[in-house]
């Protein structure tokens, strides 16, 4: 069995932007992924984290051809996803599974959450009888948390942390291996992100899954992650184990982002070197050439703005910037 | 610990959409007021000949033009017929037609809303074309057109008001559709493998049926309405059987001496048509999201 | 220790609602001092939000009803007839929101919303208003400021918008910023920009911060006194160095327990609070946050409110049975 579950190979993601007027030609390209590659190997948790605009949830939901990608491979336990077809990708769907980011959006407020949980099982046709469905949906609630008592409730009357747990049902209820976890816990309230985590965490353990965390809380996902992928507009720039990551931030941007994560400990804070980056990000419409973060680069040099740098390995890390050798 | 669980907050018993939505329905005066008198209609639609004093055609030309008096509570008309009577069964007509219409409508423009909302592209393109033109004409003038082509009567007046109101019908749904089609939960559906036919049918239509009852009811008023401006051209309805449009076409001639002949049947459509109204604006305002609980306000700062 | 700038006593903040009376905000006091950064820091319906629009006479009376007193350099702000509040708004005390896409009007250009508080308060117009207005922009690090003078908001990114957000703030130099939730719906890099900004702005200037916050790293990062809210009340206040290394409150602790330690090290399991934050129609009787805490004495805890005492230097908490943890 092989253990690499999920491979990504430059990937790439370009919504179409068409003119006004009467003949709406094609003008241009918004690049939310442009060239992403990743490996996510059985039974670990890579993060996925970046800023606003630099395309991680696009390339969550491109991985599970959600939307689909323009351009590059997903291979998911050596199967192409690209070349499924439909029936084919519905079967494979059970092995797959998302949480979204919204709690409040991501549940249909006409269903109980009963027969939320108990969709997947429809779908897939997996339960044997509507006894056997019952349980199902029972324990999968308990499991994460919720009595079982409640399945004909409907979702408006939970809180965002209860209903964010039905979700998390939901996902588990075809037995998947892997989930794509969007942003799970950044519409919930600090007290009850905590609960979250460590039942993601606890499922992890107990269920054997693997997960792709994608979040812009860089404090989450360092805590949650095996290894870590830094996002920026539309491409990555490092990847590197949580500990490595933190200790030895290699990318200019990386750094920049590391040192802008405020630490609950003022002694620390006070004490801090601050890297304050200059302007805004650019938008993926219109991405600078060369690097996409040399217009902010505080270590930028010559090649940076007209060669693209390539992710290459430098000290166990994989890092895209001309300072390791990014030339392609 | 003192065990208040997270569950405290949980009502007793399961609170759906659609009871809060009745709930909210019933608190509101004027729509349960159009209800009792929508029910009053229907019964005595169902039940005209039997409450009717008299009937359709007796006519009594000794006692004609007579007014309101204790043996006619409405007079009679320029045949002697008892007005009251004649309004009451004509009222069967008009829910008839009304209702069948509008069924029409619904069964023709849900449909194409729904496909054109959720495949968008070029269906989208050519249904809502064809809308369009339908959308462009008066409606009073589209139904006289279509029942020029067809021929005047009751049946193909129906077919004439439903295909009127089509349109309007695949608007909302479409438009609907459109919103739905993008929330998460349906995005979910798909990551959970479920196809077209389960989320179009389990999920979206479930969640935009709200603005289409609303219109429903508005549409049913609407239809009643054009169902008298049709009988009243002469157009729907065919004599010897009664129709408040008619009526009041014929109450015309006769407005200086008998004006009783007018002003019943026209109160009639003006009660109909008021009721549906304030039931289909209770509706609105019962299946308003915003007036959902305070507590549900997501992530607002307080 | 200099006279308070704003004292404010007892505050309290009831909504009519359908469902009953809301008690958002159940008594809170406390002082703010010229130059200081007070963080309030909470979660989302514990009241810090309404606290400060009642100060700033922003909460319609009814459905809200406000009781207590604010004073502003002793002037009772709660009360107040609107001209003279009017005054006091916007030019003395200022205000910025989280989400500058709808705290700007998305049909006035940025430099008339600027000049806009120069012309109610200073009487400025034209090209003198117009000076100002760009040595605020350039104030605030907003490049080419001429140019942004007539753009719109949509043409300028979240950080951006916010920086304008500032420098309309601060265009009558006022002695008090309230910030809510100012950086929450920003990137953390536009964030640090941001809280770097109001730190040296505020070192130039000399004024007051309260900084209302549901995030305990922003407030470790640039508070010099915080003061934690629950349930409408105030848990804990105390210096920032004393609450992080000695929180006395178990909400406090919950809280700091919750969150991800970013560091090297294997990370331990987080602490959760159980249950959920309480309805402010249903209030309990007795402390707020009883109902979820783990130490709580059903006899005492549920029963009465525990007033607000001094443990230490500055460090007070509102709790029958004060931890002592050092972490």
């Amino acid at each position: 069995m092989n253990d690499v579950l999920v491979d990504v190979q430059d990937l790439e993601v370009h919504f179409p932007v068409y003119g006004s007027g009467l003949i709406r030609s094609h003008i241009n390209d918004v690049q939310a992924v442009d060239g992403v590659s990743f490996q996510i190997r059985r039974g670990e948790t890579l993060g996925l984290v970046g800023e606003s605009g630099c395309g991680k949830t696009t390339t969550g939901l491109a991985l599970l051809r959600l939307i689909e990608p323009t351009g590059g491979t997903v291979t998911f336990d050596d199967i192409d996803m690209g070349s499924l077809a439909a029936g084919q990708l519905r079967t494979l769907r059970r092995r797959v599974a998302m949480i979204f980011q919204d709690p409040y959006a991501s549940l249909d407020p006409r269903m109980s959450i009963g027969k939320i949980v108990g969709e997947p099982l429809d779908i897939h046709d997996l339960a044997r009888s509507r006894t056997d469905k019952h349980r199902r949906v029972g324990d999968l609630l308990e499991m994460v948390g919720l009595s079982p008592d409640y399945r004909n409730r409907y979702p408006h009357e939970f809180s965002g942390g209860q209903r964010q747990r039905v979700g998390i049902a939901r996902a588990l209820a075809t037995e998947p291996d892997f989930i794509v976890c969007d942003e799970p816990i950044a519409a919930l309230d600090v007290s009850i992100q905590a609960g979250v985590m460590n039942l993601l965490e606890d499922l992890q353990r107990d269920l054997g899954l693997t997960y792709l965390f994608i979040a812009h809380d860089l404090s989450a996902v360092q805590h949650f992650s095996d290894r870590i992928a830094v996002m920026y507009l539309g491409r990555i720039v490092e990847v590197a184990d949580r500990a490595n990551l933190y200790e030895h931030p290699h990318h200019p941007y990386t750094e920049a982002l590391l040192s802008a994560v405020p630490v609950p400990n003022p002694v620390v804070e006070r004490s801090r070197h601050r890297i304050i980056l200059e302007g805004d990000v650019p938008s993926p419409i219109d991405p600078p050439t060369g690097c996409n973060f040399n217009p902010r680069c505080p270590k930028v040099f010559e090649p940076c703005a007209s060669q693209d740098p390539v992710l290459t390995a430098a000290g166990g890390h994989d890092v895209a910037c001309h300072l390791y050798g990014g030339e392609a | 610990m003192s065990g208040s669980t997270e569950f405290d907050r949980l009502a007793t018993k399961p609170v759906s959409r659609t009871r809060e939505t009745l709930q909210a329905l019933v608190a509101n005066r004027l729509a349960v007021a159009g209800l009792i008198v929508l029910s009053l209609l229907v019964i005595v639609g169902i039940f005209g000949e039997v409450i009717a004093p008299y009937g359709i055609n007796d006519i009594d030309i000794p006692n004609r033009l007579t007014r309101p008096s204790g043996s006619h509570w409405f007079g009679t008309d320029e045949l002697g017929r008892d007005v009251m009577s004649r309004v009451l069964i004509a009222a069967r007509v008009s829910l008839q037609v009304g209702f069948i219409a509008v069924g029409f409508a619904l069964v023709v423009g849900v449909p194409i809303g729904l496909v054109s909302g959720y495949y968008r592209g070029t269906i989208d393109s050519v249904l809502m074309r064809m809308m369009d033109v339908l959308f462009s004409f008066p409606a009073i003038l589209l139904a006289i057109a279509i029942l020029a082509v067809l021929g005047p009567g009751v049946g193909n007046a129906m077919i004439a008001i439903g295909l009127v109101y089509t349109p309007i019908f695949a608007r909302i749904t479409r438009g609907s559709v459109l919103v739905v089609s993008g929330e998460v939960y349906i995005r979910a559906a798909r990551s959970l493998g479920a196809g077209d036919r389960r989320i179009i049918f389990r999920h979206i239509l479930p969640n935009v049926l709200a603005p289409i009852i609303v219109q429903t009811t508005l549409s049913l008023a609407f239809a009643i309405l054009s169902e008298a401006a049709l009988s009243f051209l002469g157009l729907g309805v065919q004599p010897p059987n009664p129709a408040w449009g008619r009526m009041l076409a014929e109450g015309r001639n006769f407005f200086e001496q008998a004006p009783w002949m007018g002003i019943f049947p026209g109160l009639a459509i003006l009660v109909t048509v008021m009721s549906f109204n304030f039931v289909g604006d209770g509706l609105r305002d019962a299946l308003d999201p915003k007036q959902k609980s305070v507590i549900e306000s997501r992530g607002q700062s307080v | 220790m200099t006279e308070p700038i704003l004292e404010v006593n007892d505050l309290r903040v009831r909504f009519g609602t359908k469902r009953g009376v809301a008690e958002v905000v159940n008594g809170i006091s406390y002082d703010l001092h010229p130059g200081e950064t007070l963080a309030i820091v909470g979660e989302s319906g514990s009241g810090k939000s309404v606290s400060v629009l009642a100060l700033m006479g922003l909460l319609a009376q009814p459905p809200a009803s406000v009781l207590g007193s604010a004073r502003y350099r002793g002037e009772e702000l709660l009360g107040m007839p609107a001209k003279d509040l009017r005054s006091i708004r916007g030019k003395r005390l200022a205000m910025i929101f989280q989400d500058p896409m709808t705290s700007l009007n998305p049909v006035r250009t940025v430099g008339y919303q600027l000049i806009e508080p120069m012309a109610l308060h200073l009487n400025l117009k034209g090209g003198p208003a117009r000076e100002r207005g760009l040595e605020l922009l350039e104030l605030v690090g907003i490049p080419s400021p001429d140019a942004r003078f007539s753009d719109y908001p949509h043409q300028l990114s979240g950080g951006m918008r916010q920086r304008v957000m500032i420098a309309m703030a601060l265009a009558c130099d006022p002695d008090v910023l309230i910030a809510d939730e100012a950086t929450t719906a920003l990137d953390v890099t536009t964030q640090a920009q941001i809280t770097d900004l109001v730190a040296e702005l505020q070192q130039r200037i000399g004024m007051a911060v309260i900084w209302i916050t549901h995030d305990l790293g922003v407030v470790a990062s640039i508070a010099d006194r915080v003061h934690v809210m629950y349930g409408g009340r105030f848990m804990e206040q105390a210096a920032v160095d004393d609450l992080y290394a000695t929180p006395h409150h178990p909400y406090t602790e919950g809280l700091l327990g919750s969150l991800p330690m970013p560091g090297p090290d294997r990370p331990e399991r987080l602490m959760t609070i159980p249950g959920l934050p309480p309805d402010p129609v249903t209030m309990p009787s007795g402390c707020s946050f009883a109902p979820r805490c783990t130490y709580a004495d059903t006899d005492r805890c549920l029963q009465a409110v525990p007033p607000m005492e001094l443990l230490g230097n500055l460090h007070s908490t509102a709790c029958f049975y004060p931890l002592a943890v050092a972490r």
